[in-house]
């Protein structure tokens, strides 16, 4: 893995304004298992554009789920460049890349990941108790936790929450920072289909009212069918994208990632 | 700051437990700490008004510089020193000095009205008779009317008896010349005396003396030198200031200055009772108003130094300092600093456990929280203030607990509580770099392993097991070496030498030794559930195969509990193993006879002797008289000057024996086994003249070998030197125990070795006039006080008082027959190793109690980690009884690898200790061999175990009343 960083420790670059929020060029990542190595992307091009509700989805090891760890920093590409709100994520030391992901990448995992020690709110306010920015944000979250329905929870613990509350909080401690970028992975998947439903409405409607670009990772095509665009992933490689406005329903377009998925390996390799 | 303190705090209160019970541990610690270290702060609160109060109504002391001696080793009896006879004169003309007084200080027999029966010495096994004898220095005025009256009617100054012993001990009062006009103290009662009438026989005692010899003002106590009784009266009792710690050795302060112990007498009388003229043992100064002490002090320190025999000033603040290097103080302080090292290295690993646990536990947190927010800097300072927060509440605590426990103490124990009441400053202190040194220390690996936590593990869509470790080889090689380098440095490399030399070899061997052992550990652990694991589940009717899994799960928990139990542990297994092993040349072998009779003061006649041997109880054929003395050797053979120790001292005590009656035959009265020659040629050779049988550790000593000779100086005759040449060595444990309080050592308070040689050859190069004592064996059953009387009737026409008196006395030199059984001596020596290694042992064992707080915590992290499987288990049909058992089986293993790793340690560190005591204690030098006291030991390691046991109770029960969904749902939580 080759990486360069700032040379100093310059704080971390402005945005200037691109067309995208998240830009990957050529990226490619792989993991060494034993003498074996595995190539998990292979020269991934994505572009999203700001207020874009994005999902990735494809079949367990198409390398999804490294997609997103490359997006979010947590892992990083061995080729290629990653540029989140104009910053390319290359440039960047592991503190400078921590900071960055605190201000401007808010993450939503599957397991929800709430500290249990700690009160809803408590939840919420944490990376700006992080970033030292909680004054600054004391008017945008209760505004927020009115928006995502959690207000009279916000003194409970998480274990005093349902699925879907937890989901909402943790939804809710990834915009707290009013990030460029909200990747979610799998943010349905430790819930019921109804409360997930209401959880990919609560994206979706946030995507749309704040303009807020989100890449979710998912497997389920009824969870998929609510971002705009879906990119369909195989074996590393990007195999096609999906417009959902141009997909009737769940079915039709669980049948059109099947078949971009089943695309013959020499034709995804061209 | 404000989110970590937050984060920390909002942890501290969702896990209470944890928290409380690392806590708990680290107060127990810190407390246990203020405990001892208040004792060492009492006594250095004593120093200063000690130091006050020593000095009395004089400013400073000129005096000898103090001989040095190794501040583990009680100081030697000294020769008196004086200062140069021109010194006082010059003293005088100082301008600075308004009064300075010359003091002669000696020590000779002091004894009480009641005659002198002080020379019994303390310490030692009990005597059969020892309610007859009175307190050292003889019977208080509650003696027999008709001696009062003898002692009355006596004139002051009278020859002394022949029998009569010079030496004094140094528990009685010094004789103090003294031409001071006032007492050096307020008076108790009576008058001081007049330093101008050495005529008048009048004498002040110190009121602690005066107690201790039972005498009363205007009584008279007896002095002698040996040659001549002086009988002086009692005109007055002058305060006594007692040395913190006690006034019992001779120490460096109190061979400088005034004796604590005094019997003040004007200067010319001192003078013609210890036979020295115009000498001065120190002069007492009392400077002129205005004076500079600092000054003065400087300007005369510096002529000092420069004597033949250099002296120095002593002022308060020199005896406050020599008080702290005493050895009572550097024992009490080594004492401190011993239990601030166990608290701290016990707190240590209970704190690194907690905080462990914590890291592994949350780990998918502290992932997210690496993912959104936190750097790696600031996910370890989380830890480390949760370090911190442990630190001080247990500082805080532990000093409230100890404050508590002095309190309490105090109340049980009034008589100590003067002593400690509260903490003093350096229990405030080490307490603190117990609890927040131990804590910081201990946080450092956790906090590494936090900052180390990978963000996406946070992606993971199931809790990470963690803290699973492996055993590495390399690490079990490496511990095995590290171990192996101590034994090798003691008895291959060897350690004597210069204490540079000594301490470093000491820090690396014992450094790497303890190292060795932690890394060992892990091993410990597989070694545990491999072979104990099966046989604990089957003795609790569990699944084998589940039970031999538990420890290893989370070998980090499983490690740091197991060292912090076996801090405590293993330091008690080492301190039995070291102290039985010490023991073991101390106590009488079978090779000592059954009883050695002492009579006196006569001497037995051959027909005296005869009768004795015909005594019903006594067997026939092994009842042999010996003659004794106890000569100085003409060189410092051993070393004695360089470091004295049991066997390095500057005098023998030889026995004249029957070769044939005391050594032949098939079954001899002596049963000694020869080390170096042979029985039956060495009975030959003593036979022929001055040979002589010695004990194994005086030809080591001395680097004699057979055939070698060596001279000793008859008392009666100093200037004609007598040599014995080497016949044989043999093992003689015990012979230390079986002359102490037996009378053998008639000179002096110890001695180099018991040597044998023939009796008519013994009693005529010491002038003796014939045995005064008997080695015999009894029948079994034999009623010593019925033999005592019988031994005294067989020889009452040699010349012995004929009353029964004489049978019941004790006590030389008041006449009698004194039993010495070596049967006693054995019950009294093990009993007094039982109860000082007992004593020793408790801290030890309070660590590990403390430790096995640290368990309660480990099997409630083990439980927590597993809550889902636990939830399995039941689900499939595991009984509640089954899960509690399982629990219970985890604290039980953890109890076995910390005793097999503290058995490790404790027998190579005790074996390693007494090779090492060998170089640096005053009690080497006899090569102890191992002994590993199995029944001893068994207590403390079942002790652990079951401590283990209770400590699992508690998380087990409360595992087994939660419900299995609420188990289950544990594997679907978020963290």
């Amino acid at each position: 893995m080759t990486t360069t960083h700032a040379s100093s420790a310059a704080s971390i670059a402005a945005p200037s304004q691109p067309d995208w929020a998240l830009q990957l060029t050529g990226v490619t990542k792989r993991f060494s298992q034993g003498d074996v190595s595995v190539t998990a992307l292979h020269r991934v091009d994505l572009t999203v554009a700001r207020g874009e509700f994005v999902a990735v989805m494809g079949a367990s090891g198409s390398g999804k789920s490294t997609l997103l760890h490359v997006i979010a920093g947590l892992t990083r590409a061995d080729e290629g460049q990653v540029i989140v709100d104009g910053q390319s994520l290359r440039d960047l030391s592991v503190p400078q890349l921590t900071r960055f992901r605190r201000r401007r990448i808010g993450l939503v995992f599957q397991a929800f990941n709430l500290i249990p020690s700690l009160s809803a709110e408590d939840n919420i306010r944490l990376p700006l108790l992080a970033d030292r920015r909680l004054r600054d944000a004391a008017g945008r979250i209760d505004p927020l936790m009115d928006r995502l329905g959690i207000a009279q929870r916000r003194r409970h613990k998480p274990d005093a929450l349902s699925g879907g509350e937890q989901q909402r909080v943790a939804i809710a401690r990834a915009l707290g920072t009013n990030p460029s970028l909200v990747l979610a992975d799998e943010p349905t998947g430790n819930l019921d289909s109804t409360t997930g439903q209401s959880i990919c409405r609560l994206l979706k409607e946030i995507s749309a009212e704040q303009q807020r670009t989100i890449v979710m990772v998912t497997h389920d095509p009824a969870v998929a069918a609510w971002a705009e665009r879906i990119v369909v992933l195989r074996d590393g490689r990007v195999v096609g994208q999906i417009h959902t406005a141009d997909v009737a329903d769940p079915v039709e377009l669980a049948a059109r990632c099947q078949a971009l998925a089943n695309k013959p390996a020499a034709e995804v390799r061209a | 700051m404000k989110l970590t303190l937050k984060l920390m705090w909002a942890q501290v209160v969702h896990q209470p437990a944890r928290f409380v019970l690392a806590c708990g541990a680290m107060v127990a610690a810190a407390c246990m700490v203020v405990w001892v270290v208040s004792g060492y702060d009492a006594l250095t609160a004593q120093f200063d008004s000690f130091s006050d109060e020593y000095v009395g109504r004089y400013d400073l002391f000129i005096s000898p510089q103090a001989v040095e001696s190794p501040s583990y080793a009680p100081a030697q009896t000294v020769p008196p020193r004086y200062l140069p006879d021109d010194l006082l004169d010059e003293v005088k003309a100082d301008p600075d000095v308004a009064l300075a007084e010359p003091v002669l200080q000696a020590r000779l027999m002091v004894a009480g009205p009641g005659g002198p029966g002080g020379l019994i010495q303390r310490g030692g096994p009990v005597e059969r008779d020892g309610a007859a004898s009175g307190p050292a220095g003889g019977r208080g005025p509650g003696g027999p009317g008709s001696r009062r009256q003898r002692d009355d009617d006596a004139p002051a100054v009278s020859p002394a008896p022949p029998d009569r012993r010079p030496f004094g001990l140094v528990n009685t009062p010094m004789l103090v010349g003294t031409i001071a006009t006032q007492p050096p103290r307020d008076l108790v009662a009576g008058r001081w005396i007049d330093p101008s009438r050495a005529d008048a026989f009048d004498a002040v005692l110190s009121a602690g003396a005066a107690k201790s010899l039972g005498v009363e003002l205007g009584q008279r106590v007896l002095v002698s030198d040996g040659k001549t009784d002086y009988r002086l009266t009692i005109v007055g009792i002058v305060e006594q200031v007692d040395q913190p710690g006690g006034n019992i050795r001779l120490t460096r302060v109190s061979q400088q200055g005034p004796a604590s112990a005094a019997l003040y007498v004007p200067m010319a009388l001192a003078e013609r009772i210890a036979g020295i003229e115009g000498k001065v043992s120190f002069i007492q100064i009392i400077l002129r108003e205005g004076a500079n002490t600092r000054a003065f002090q400087q300007r005369w320190s510096d002529r000092l130094a420069k004597l033949d025999l250099p002296g120095e000033v002593l002022t308060e603040q020199e005896i406050r300092v020599g008080l702290e290097q005493e050895y009572v103080a550097t024992e009490t302080r080594n004492q401190a600093y011993g239990a601030t090292g166990m608290a701290l290295v016990a707190g240590v690993f209970i704190v690194f456990t907690t905080l462990s646990m914590g890291v592994t536990e949350r780990s998918r947190q502290l992932a997210m929280l690496r993912a959104i927010a936190l750097t790696r800097w600031q996910v370890a300072t989380l830890v480390a203030a949760e370090s911190l927060l442990l630190a001080v509440v247990s500082w805080a605590g532990g000093l409230a607990a100890g404050l508590g426990l002095l309190k309490v103490l105090a109340v049980q124990d009034p008589a100590a509580a003067g002593q400690s009441m509260a903490p003093g400053v350096w229990a405030v202190v080490l307490s603190g770099a117990c609890a927040v040194g131990g804590a910081l220390l201990a946080s450092i690996v956790p906090m590494l392993r936090a900052a180390a936590v990978d963000p996406l593990d946070a992606m993971a869509h199931q809790p990470a097991s963690g803290g699973a470790g492996r055993l590495s080889i390399w690490a079990t090689i490496a511990g095995l070496v590290l171990i192996a380098i101590n034994p090798v440095l003691l008895f291959v490399v060897g350690v004597e030498g210069d204490q540079l030399y000594m301490g470093t070899l000491s820090a690396v061997g014992w450094g790497a030794m303890v190292v060795g052992f932690v890394l060992l550990t892990p091993a410990a652990v597989l070694l545990t559930q491999r072979v104990f694991g099966p046989i604990v589940g089957r003795v609790l009717m569990l699944n084998p195969t589940l039970v031999a899994s538990e420890l290893g799960r989370n070998l980090w928990r499983t490690v740091g509990t197991a060292i912090a139990l076996s801090v405590g542990l293993g330091l008690f297994v080492s301190l039995q193993v070291w102290g039985y092993s010490m023991l073991s040349p101390f106590v009488p072998g079978d090779w000592a006879p059954d009883v050695l009779a002492n009579v006196h003061p006569a001497v037995l006649s051959d027909d005296a002797v005869a009768a004795v041997q015909r005594i019903e109880s006594i067997v026939p054929g092994k009842c042999q008289p010996l003659v004794v003395e106890q000569p100085q050797l003409a060189e410092d053979l051993t070393g004695s000057m360089q470091r004295a120790t049991v066997t390095r001292q500057d005098n023998v005590i030889m026995i004249g024996v029957d070769p044939d009656g005391a050594l032949g035959g098939d079954n001899p009265l002596l049963a000694i086994d020869f080390v170096a020659g042979d029985r039956a040629t060495a009975i030959e050779k003593l036979k022929t003249g001055r040979y002589c049988i010695v004990p194994d550790h005086f030809l080591r000593e001395t680097g004699l070998g057979l055939e070698d000779t060596f001279a000793v100086l008859p008392p009666h005759d100093p200037e004609h030197p007598v040599e014995y040449r080497i016949a044989a060595a043999v093992s003689l444990p015990g012979w230390h125990w079986l002359s102490k309080g037996s009378g053998l050592r008639l000179n002096a308070v110890r001695s180099a070795a018991m040597v044998f040689a023939d009796r008519r050859v013994v009693q005529a190069d010491f002038a003796l006039g014939g045995p005064s004592f008997l080695w015999f064996n009894v029948k079994a059953g034999t009623d010593m006080d019925a033999l005592r009387q019988q031994i005294a009737d067989a020889i009452q026409p040699a010349g012995l008082p004929p009353s029964r008196n004489a049978a019941q006395a004790g006590p030389r030199g008041r006449g009698g027959v004194r039993l010495s059984l070596t049967a006693d001596v054995r019950r009294g020596v093990r009993g007094a190793a039982d109860r000082t290694i007992g004593q020793m042992s408790q801290l030890p064992l309070i660590t590990l109690a403390i430790a096995s707080l640290g368990v309660v915590n480990a099997i409630l992290g083990s439980v927590r980690t597993r809550r889902w499987e636990m939830g399995v288990l039941t689900a499939v049909g595991y009984s509640r009884s089954s899960l509690l058992r399982l629990i219970v089986a985890e604290g039980v293993m953890l109890g076995i690898v910390a005793c097999l790793l503290s058995l490790g340690f404790g027998i190579m560190a005790g074996w390693c200790g007494s090779e090492v005591s060998q170089y640096v204690s005053f009690f080497g030098g006899l090569k102890p061999s191992l002994i590993i006291p199995w029944s001893k030991l068994s207590w403390g390691l079942a002790g652990a175990i079951g401590l283990c046991l209770i400590a699992s109770l508690w998380p087990a029960i409360r595992i087994g009343r939660t419900d299995t969904l609420e188990l289950l749902q544990a594997g679907r939580a978020s963290f």
